[in-house]
């Protein structure tokens, strides 16, 4: 009995903090198909908060496009990062260089930065380029921001691949760079998947890039689609309807949460690969 | 192929991994690179593949400079300690990558894979991922993969320390055969005396990244240059007395504080040359020191530790704070604590100069 107690206590704790959340999940279910709720209870179920799906919803594009700006942004931002990572990690992990310290303590300096201190000097360079308002300029931007963390994260993978192998890979008639496509590469795949999935929930929920950076109604993603819902689109009386927010709400997690289910495995490496000086 | 390692001199910073080496290594020769570990040994086989540059010196093959050729165009077979699979690829795969490589037609490395894999005994693996291997089978492997290169040299590091002890017995006489039968130059790095004993033509023994003796084992053992070479060499290790040359009428004597040797007539000359030196160490191997009743010896000792070997038994002996030890034929009649005489033989005596380590003479 005593042993119960011991044991369940932890979980007790937990499940009282975690409960806040999970009554705003249930929410956003419950709320997305009724047409009212007092709290908790539903007030009958509908279907009719998901109209948003087929018809526009006032002078808004389709949700559909922002989904699919959503998805570009994301799956564009996260493939940049993994090259980039991939590469960079792999030379502060195994090549030596002058500099080499020196930058790798810039990487860790500049994953602590506060990046929001940067939003004007990032709309300068931005609109200088000619890549203000679009989805290629943001991805990079969101890309830049990222990539101190991507970098140490893909460098503690590179660290655990033994020198050995990498020497056996040279010895067996590789150069460098085929010894990193074929050999290296290979080995740290699973910190690849980890990262890929990381950066794509990252990118897929990101609100403040594209928010302040891609103002035009045809490059909303889903969370500035969402926003817009919730404070009321240019010259629109305000009327909040908490049926269809909870239901776009719902179709804006709902690839999240299935991404997870599938792919936790992965995600749990990114620590569990480590991160090595 | 004939590899000749010149003057070659090895830093990493301030570091000195390896001093002014020369070593000429023979066609068809196999090598044993032998030290404590962290005597530079292995960056020497690194350097020889071509993973290190040299900071001083050259490195041939056949008579050509090699020292700016990258590892993959030196055509060597490395064998790892850790054997470095790789893990993504099957064992057939990690066989055949250096062939691929090249850019082998498919037929040819079809049958080089086949061929090794039947050379080793391994074709029933071929289909397996290194993971699903035991120790012994991914060195199997990792030979396979050195030799189906049909390589002009052969690297082994440490390649049966990971093996337990009824399989290391089995790889060395196998990787000694192999050898023989296809008259690689082989380069093996060893910090196990039996190993390099056992397998090399010829051993290097190293210490701290400078060559201490290169010679065959039969030599290192009978003519160690000096004392870092006679305690490495030879299991249990030499035992050495020091101290002070003293003259007896016609005998010279050995002195240290508890006991004294008279020199027999093989080593009196040598002492004699270096009188001046005023301390010496006498060195002799567990194997030639006998045991006798304690009024027979010539020195006076007290059973410490016995240890039964089997064959022989190993006994640890002291002399006040001397400690010694002798290889004795078994049945051994006395007991811990009791005191024996001691007697070594005369034909194998060896003196070291203590300042210098270097070998002054031997009986």
């Amino acid at each position: 009995m005593g042993n119960w107690i011991k044991k369940g206590t932890p979980y007790l704790i937990l499940a009282a903090l975690s409960l806040p959340l999970l009554l705003l999940y249930a929410w956003l279910f419950i709320g997305a198909f009724s047409p009212r709720t007092h709290g908790l209870i539903p007030e009958g179920f509908t279907l009719s908060n998901w109209s948003f799906l087929f018809t526009p919803w006032g002078n808004r594009p389709s949700i559909w496009v922002a989904a699919l700006n959503s998805t570009l942004l994301a799956g564009g931002y996260t493939v940049i990062l993994l090259l980039i990572s991939s590469t960079a990690a792999y030379a502060l992990s195994r090549l030596s260089f002058r500099g080499r310290r020196f930058f790798m303590m810039l990487v860790l300096v500049l994953h602590a930065f506060p990046s929001i201190t940067l939003l004007i000097a990032i709309f300068y360079v931005l609109r200088a380029l000619r890549l203000y308002d679009t989805l290629i300029g943001v991805a990079l931007v969101k890309t830049a921001l990222e990539l101190p963390l991507g970098v140490w994260v893909m460098k503690g993978f590179f660290d655990n691949v033994s020198w050995d192998i990498e020497m056996a890979a040279l010895i067996d008639g590789c150069s460098r760079l085929q010894a990193w496509r074929r050999v290296m590469i290979p080995m740290v795949r699973p910190g690849i998947a980890a990262l890929a999935v990381f950066a794509f929930v990252l990118g897929w929920n990101e609100f403040l890039l594209p928010y302040i950076y891609m103002p035009s109604a045809r490059n909303w993603t889903l969370s500035v689609f969402i926003r817009s819902v919730t404070a009321g689109g240019a010259g629109e009386i305000l009327f909040v309807n908490y049926g269809v927010i909870a239901a776009a709400g719902l179709f804006y997690v709902l690839p999240v949460l299935l991404f997870f289910l599938f792919t936790q495995r992965y995600l749990l490496q990114i620590y569990a690969g480590g991160v090595k000086g | 192929m004939r590899v000749s390692i010149e003057r070659l001199t090895k830093r990493f910073g301030k570091v000195v991994a390896v001093q002014d080496l020369s070593l000429e290594i023979m066609d068809g020769e196999f090598v044993a690179l032998l030290g404590p570990s962290g005597c530079g040994k292995t960056t020497v086989l690194l350097t020889v593949a071509g993973i290190y540059r040299p900071t001083h010196g050259w490195i041939r093959f056949d008579g050509k400079v090699v020292n700016d050729l990258p590892p993959r165009e030196r055509n060597i077979g490395m064998v790892f300690q850790s054997y470095a699979l790789y893990p993504h690829m099957t064992v057939y795969e990690n066989i055949a990558f250096p062939l691929t490589l090249r850019r082998m037609p498919r037929a040819e490395i079809h049958r080089r894979v086949v061929a090794a894999a039947q050379l080793l005994q391994i074709e029933e693996l071929l289909d397996r991922r290194p993971g699903q291997l035991s120790g012994g089978q991914q060195q199997r492997v990792a030979l396979c993969r050195a030799l189906a290169k049909e390589p002009d040299l052969l690297l082994l590091d440490e390649p049966l320390s990971n093996l337990d002890a009824r399989l290391r017995l089995l790889a060395r006489a196998e990787i000694k055969r192999l050898q023989k039968e296809l008259g690689i130059t082989t380069i093996f790095v060893t910090h196990d005396q039996v190993e390099a004993m056992t397998m090399a033509d010829r051993i290097a023994v190293l210490n701290q990244g400078v060559l201490q003796q290169f010679d065959t084992p039969e030599a290192l053992y009978t003519r160690p240059a000096n004392l870092f070479v006679a305690e490495f060499i030879g299991s249990p290790p030499m035992n050495f007395l020091e101290g002070s040359l003293t003259v007896h009428g016609s005998a010279l004597r050995l002195t240290g504080p508890e006991w004294h040797v008279t020199l027999p007539e093989g080593l009196k000359s040598w002492a004699e040359a270096v009188r001046d030196r005023d301390r010496l160490i006498l060195g002799v191997r567990p194997e030639h020191v006998r045991l006798a009743p304690s009024e027979e010896g010539e020195l006076r000792a007290e059973v410490y530790v016995i240890e039964p070997l089997g064959r022989d038994v190993l006994v640890n002996l002291r002399i006040g704070s001397l400690r010694l030890r002798a290889l004795v034929p078994p049945p051994f009649p006395w007991k811990v604590g009791d005191i024996v005489g001691l007697h070594f033989d005369p034909a194998h005596l060896y003196l070291f100069d203590p300042h210098t380590g270097v070998l002054i003479g031997r009986s």
